[in-house]
């Protein structure tokens, strides 16, 4: 029950959040941003320029992409359309 | 000046048991007084049923067709007794009339994820309104319970997560509620049939009243 409880709890965690972030804003007159947002939005910027400026000591790695074998092209059989598989028929044409 | 008690059944959504709760406690309010349903949803549902209701049995309850507060006024001074079925939005001008003209406010709330989130945004709407009627009492109640549900047992405890009381009386998921209504009648009147969940409903309006 407890692992339901806490997911409940963490599924309207997002929903009380939002409703709490304009009155949070309403409540700081002549301020562009709560205090809250503010601090986190300046530690987020720190992270960001501390990012940039520490050199990369090792190298990013590069993941090439795997390519699918092309799949042979459908010959064209003129059923596509007509629903041949629904009405018990082959695509094949005679 | 008006005199009798106003109660409104609201909810964001639809199906989550306004209507029924709605015409059973008017049924258990009938036997403390004067009462008068009025009926604001378009879907009627409440005016359906009264006129399906069997003439030979003796319901006290009058329903009426709503769709102003004006109804509102006049009902709660001819009664001791008023209740609102609203609309199942909370967002539109005619709920939102009715609830600064109300005393209490029901939300019956249904233990799945979708009820709990819209309870949030019930919370919202109610706290406006009170805004303009400080004296609403807003009242969540958990309908169609399944007690052996640990889904319906966990969504006791994080609805009071939202600023809405919750009521102690949680209704139970019963045949009974939809066979009354089939019936043309009330819980209270199906004898022993109807008894537990006439013990519930009586347990919200003991909550609701004596607040």
């Amino acid at each position: 029950m407890s692992k339901i409880k806490d997911k409940l709890k963490a599924s309207i965690n997002p929903l009380i959040a939002k409703a709490d972030a304009p009155k949070a804003e309403a409540n700081v007159p002549g301020q562009s941003k709560p205090e809250a947002q503010k601090s986190s939005a300046t530690a987020g910027n720190m992270q960001a320029a501390a990012a940039k400026a520490a050199p990369t000591a090792v190298e990013p790695r590069v993941h090439e992409k795997k390519t699918a074998p092309a799949k042979p092209a459908k010959a064209a059989t003129g059923l596509e359309n007509k629903g041949a598989y629904s009405q018990g028929c082959s695509v094949w044409p005679d | 000046m008006s005199k009798g008690i106003r109660i409104a059944l609201a909810n964001l959504k639809g199906g989550c048991g306004k209507s029924t709760l709605a015409l059973n406690l008017a049924a258990g309010l009938a036997r403390r007084g004067s009462v008068r349903l009025l009926d604001a949803d378009p879907q009627g549902a409440l005016r359906h049923w009264s006129s399906w209701a069997d003439v030979n049995e003796q319901m006290p309850v009058t329903v009426q067709a709503a769709d102003n507060p004006g109804q509102l006024a006049s009902a709660s001074n001819e009664c001791d007794f008023v209740i609102v079925d609203c609309p199942p939005s909370l967002d539109i001008d005619i709920t939102l009339k009715f609830l600064r003209n109300v005393d209490h406010v029901v939300v019956p709330v249904l233990p799945s994820p979708l009820d709990l989130w819209a309870s949030n945004m019930a919370a919202e709407a109610i706290e406006k309104v009170r805004k303009e009627n400080p004296g609403l009492r807003p009242w969540v109640v958990l309908n169609q319970l399944e007690e052996r549900s640990a889904f319906s047992r966990a969504m006791q405890d994080v609805l009071g997560q939202f600023n809405l009381p919750v009521l102690q009386t949680r209704v139970r998921r019963r045949a009974i509620y939809r066979l009354a209504m089939l019936e043309g009648k009330s819980v209270y009147q199906l004898g022993g049939r109807g008894l537990p969940a006439v013990a519930e409903i009586e347990a919200i309006l003991n909550e609701v009243l004596q607040a």
